[in-house]
């Protein structure tokens, strides 16, 4: 019938049939993310020689990571470096260096994750000190960033409470590779219909226990428990105690 | 649309496994917990191999359960013996 698409064929198979008897088969039984993940692999090591510790921070586009770093990054005094990922523009590298870290943009184009070969090449670049916290703020997007494993120690999560409570069971890929789901915005809690025990109950059906934390980058509310988060995962203020 | 890019790296993958041979066929493992739709790779699979030693090759994924995403086999066309 659409000859175009393929829905008429038989199941995901791309056609052109070949002679079995002019072919032969080529076991490979290799799994498709294994290159992405070795190298996320190196990247992690090449950290932990350093006493870095990288966070992988997620969100849809607007939930807040970006004002989340910045605040962090005045409020914290550690030493932070960061990789932002963006499909174009160097506005939140920039939003970052006028914070006052060091930052490295990534533009993905099309592309809507970032991967370890991204992460290591941005790394070279940015040279982070030895003790110091890296931050990967991933592509503004609640699905694909979910597979790749860039080299970080932790995958957290942004959602803010305007996005609404079903988010988790929306996009459970994402929350399922949570290690801290973080609720910005609860500023704006009284002006909307947010369940946070409903979004709270949802992201741990799909991460057991998972820690969620309310908080408010634009009030401060909640922010020192996220700093202690932080400090918990090997950084605290000024200095870096192992990971 | 992260099926692109995978798609990508299965194309290098397989390039690297077959070195120069002409692949006829392609088979991949899916599971339905991989994050991955399985109808986008099929979907960009002529566009991502034309110009590579795949192109013209076909794509056959087995959807299963569980999360993974494997290359399972490639079928290549036979050298024939030199005389």
């Amino acid at each position: 019938m659409c000859d175009t698409c393929g829905c008429g064929s038989t199941a995901r198979d791309t056609g052109e049939p070949g002679d079995a008897s002019e072919t032969e088969t080529l076991t490979v039984e290799e799994r498709l993310l294994a290159k992405n993940d070795d190298l996320a692999a190196h990247v992690r090591a090449s950290l932990d020689a350093r006493g870095i510790v990288a966070l992988n921070l997620m969100s849809s586009p607007g939930a807040g990571k970006t004002s989340l770093l910045e605040r962090t990054i005045r409020d914290l005094g550690a030493e932070i470096c960061v990789i932002e990922g963006d499909q174009e523009t160097s506005y939140d590298a920039d939003r970052i260096r006028a914070a006052g870290a060091r930052a490295v943009q990534i533009n993905t184009g099309a592309g809507c994750h970032l991967d370890a070969r991204m992460v290591h090449d941005a790394l070279h670049q940015l040279d982070p000190p030895p003790g110091s916290l890296l931050v990967v703020e991933n592509v503004g997007n609640l699905v694909c960033p979910a597979l790749f494993d860039v080299g970080e120690h932790a995958k957290v999560v942004v959602v803010s409470v305007t996005e609404g409570d079903d988010k988790p069971v929306k996009y459970p890929h994402m929350f399922a590779a949570a290690d801290l789901v973080v609720v910005n915005k609860t500023d704006l809690l009284p002006y909307v219909d947010l369940d946070l025990d409903r979004l709270t109950a949802q992201a741990r059906s799909l991460r057991p226990g998972v820690r969620v934390l309310p908080l408010s980058v634009r009030t401060g509310e909640g922010l020192d428990a996220w700093y202690a988060w932080v400090a918990s995962k090997g950084v605290r203020d000024g200095a870096a105690v192992g990971a | 649309m992260h099926e692109l890019a995978l798609t990508e790296d299965l194309v290098s993958l397989v390039e690297e496994r077959t070195a120069g041979r002409v692949v006829v066929r392609v088979r991949l493992r899916v599971g339905r917990g991989a994050g991955v739709m399985a109808e986008a790779m099929a979907f960009c699979w002529d566009v991502v191999t034309t110009a590579t030693a795949l192109e013209g090759s076909r794509l056959e994924i087995e959807e299963t359960e569980g999360a993974e995403l494997a290359v399972a086999s490639v079928e290549l066309r036979k050298e024939r013996a030199h005389v």
